[in-house]
């Protein structure tokens, strides 16, 4: 083999010498970090999964949607609005009656691992009598 | 009865074309036909075409050319491979003969083409180089009248003219660290017009030098022409090498009858089936004492292999690199995801401590509650369990109490989370 590859012509080593300093000096390098990385992903997804399930979340985090969001919540409250602010933010008011602020605080549990959002900034509460309104803002991931 | 005429039909491959000719061989010389091409795709046409020559003319010799690299001109005969003798201490040889299963009875090395195009010009005391140039290699051959001093092949497949004389001047080196000689002339054998490349061969190497064109064909008819001049010259399986030794050395159109027997009549030698040319970057080995030395003969043109490792290396590096990045982009997104939820279940548990703080003693009217602080404000009715109980959750707050106009108090509390 070594006889052969003396054989060849200066540009067929140089094209070798080439493919084999990328692959040293470049490929190994990817293939670790890539497999390091995938090591950490796993090990951070599972976590996710892990607390997902702690709070009966079955489904996958899906990326935020206005429809599915409404459609998801407005079963559970009074009343929800949802309004687009700009390309990634979006206004929420809710509206429930007092007895459903556990379901509340789960549903604000469970935000992040249902849909691919955080909530920007406070929560706004108004209540009077038995209505409790609330607002806040979410920015998509 | 009218005498069965003597006929040699001549073949050989270039890329991917078979070429055909036949000629008749009078006492004047041979009269060609017109040459015949077929493309590799009709091989059975062709063997078809020469079987039909074959039975037309009884009287035969179906003649090839050997246009591998692993052919080499050596001083003693090997009886182990296919060999051929030239000169008077010299012999081709090569590992088998690789003719497929193409009819064929005489099959010569380029070196043997060579070897009888000048051997009327090569002088005991002058070096000569002979250089044919068959199928874009080059056969080369440092030569004085009684032996071959010095052999190799060059491919020339990819490479620019200048390459290709740089390499033939490269040769010339080399033999003179062998020898101390430079050649005193060169003669080539061409089978093509090569105007360019002898323009500069001319200037790389400083000499001289008058080609000889001759078609592959041409030179094969020549070849079978004369039973003397090709007895021993073509290329006998190891099997008939023994056989052809005691063949006598007559005139072919004074004993016509033997040209068949004579001939290795359609060999299909050693290994009829690998038919495929010997890889181009195998080495040629030099002749008797100077074998094992440096050897620069054919190296190998730059082909689209030699990109093959370079293109593995990038594509490997390439998916990597985009794996790498889809999977950073993933983690980031995963890590937000985490902070986000974190973030979430303190909102979620700062509110409904907030709401549980409040118990009988208050009414919560409005709250503002983020991460960092919390700003309450209701109606109070017992304002030291109130106090006492937003003191428990969130201590250094400031608690306010307001009385209303309809003996009711009110409450502001902040603080920092």
């Amino acid at each position: 083999m070594l006889e052969s590859l003396k054989n060849q012509s200066i540009v067929t080593k140089t094209l070798y010498l080439l493919a084999l300093l990328l692959f040293i000096l470049w490929v190994i390098p990817s293939m670790v970090s890539y497999y390091s990385d995938m090591e950490q992903y796993k090990s951070s997804q599972q976590e996710i999964v892990k607390l997902a399930s702690k709070y009966g979340v079955d489904s996958q985090t899906q990326p935020f949607s206005q429809e599915q969001f409404y459609k998801d919540t407005d079963k559970i409250f009074e009343k929800v609005t949802v309004k687009k602010l700009d390309e990634k933010r979006y206004s929420i008011e809710i509206k429930m009656k007092r007895e459903d602020l556990n379901s509340f605080y789960n549903f604000i549990n469970t935000l992040s691992l249902r849909y691919y959002v955080q909530i920007d900034g406070e929560l706004k509460f108004k209540a009077k009598d038995d209505i409790v309104n609330v607002s806040f803002i979410i920015s998509k991931l | 009865m009218q005498k069965q005429p003597y006929v040699t039909i001549t073949h050989y491959k270039e890329r991917e074309f078979f070429y055909l000719n036949y000629a008749i061989q009078t006492e004047d010389g041979f009269i060609p036909k017109e040459i015949e091409q077929f493309h590799e795709s009709e091989k059975d046409k062709f063997i078809e075409r020469i079987r039909q020559l074959q039975k037309k003319y009884p009287k035969h010799q179906v003649i090839s050319l050997s246009l591998t690299f692993n052919q080499v001109v050596k001083d003693k005969e090997d009886p182990n491979k296919a060999c051929a003798k030239i000169y008077k201490e010299n012999y081709v040889i090569q590992d088998k003969i690789d003719i497929g299963n193409l009819p064929v009875t005489l099959y010569f090395s380029p070196f043997a083409l060579l070897y009888e195009e000048y051997k009327d010009k090569l002088d005991e005391n002058k070096l000569t180089l002979l250089i044919g140039l068959f199928d874009r290699k080059l056969y080369i051959m440092f030569a004085t009248a009684d032996k071959v001093q010095q052999s190799w092949i060059i491919g020339t497949r990819g490479l620019t003219e200048k390459q290709i004389a740089d390499r033939v001047y490269k040769s010339m080196k080399v033999y003179y660290k062998i020898s101390y000689k430079f050649a005193d002339q060169v003669e080539m054998l061409v089978n093509d017009d090569s105007p360019k490349l002898l323009k500069v061969l001319r200037e790389e190497l400083s000499m001289k030098i008058i080609p000889t064109q001759k078609t592959i064909h041409y030179l094969l008819h020549h070849m079978g022409a004369d039973q003397s001049r090709f007895i021993s010259s073509f290329i006998k399986s190891y099997l008939s090498v023994s056989q052809s030794k005691e063949r006598p050395k007559e005139k072919i159109n004074e004993k016509s009858e033997d040209i068949t027997v004579n001939s290795l009549d359609d060999i299909r030698l050693n290994n009829p089936v690998d038919s495929k040319i010997t890889s181009e970057s195998s080495k040629a080995p030099f002749l008797g004492k100077s074998s094992g030395r440096e050897v620069l003969d054919k190296k190998a043109p730059v082909s689209l292999f030699s990109f093959i490792p370079l293109l593995l290396v990038l594509v490997a590096g390439g998916y990597f690199t985009i794996q790498s990045k889809t999977l950073e982009k993933n983690m980031n997104l995963l890590a937000s995801q985490s902070l986000a939820q974190s973030n979430s279940t303190l909102l979620s548990m700062t509110s409904k401590d907030v709401f549980s703080a409040m118990g009988k003693n208050a009414e919560l009217q409005s709250a503002t509650i983020s991460t960092e602080n919390i700003e309450l404000k209701g109606v109070v009715w017992g304002i030291e369990p109130l106090r006492n109980s937003l003191d428990e959750l969130f201590s250094n707050g400031e608690f306010v109490i307001k009385p209303l106009e309809n003996f009711m108090t009110e409450f502001s509390f902040k603080s920092k989370i």
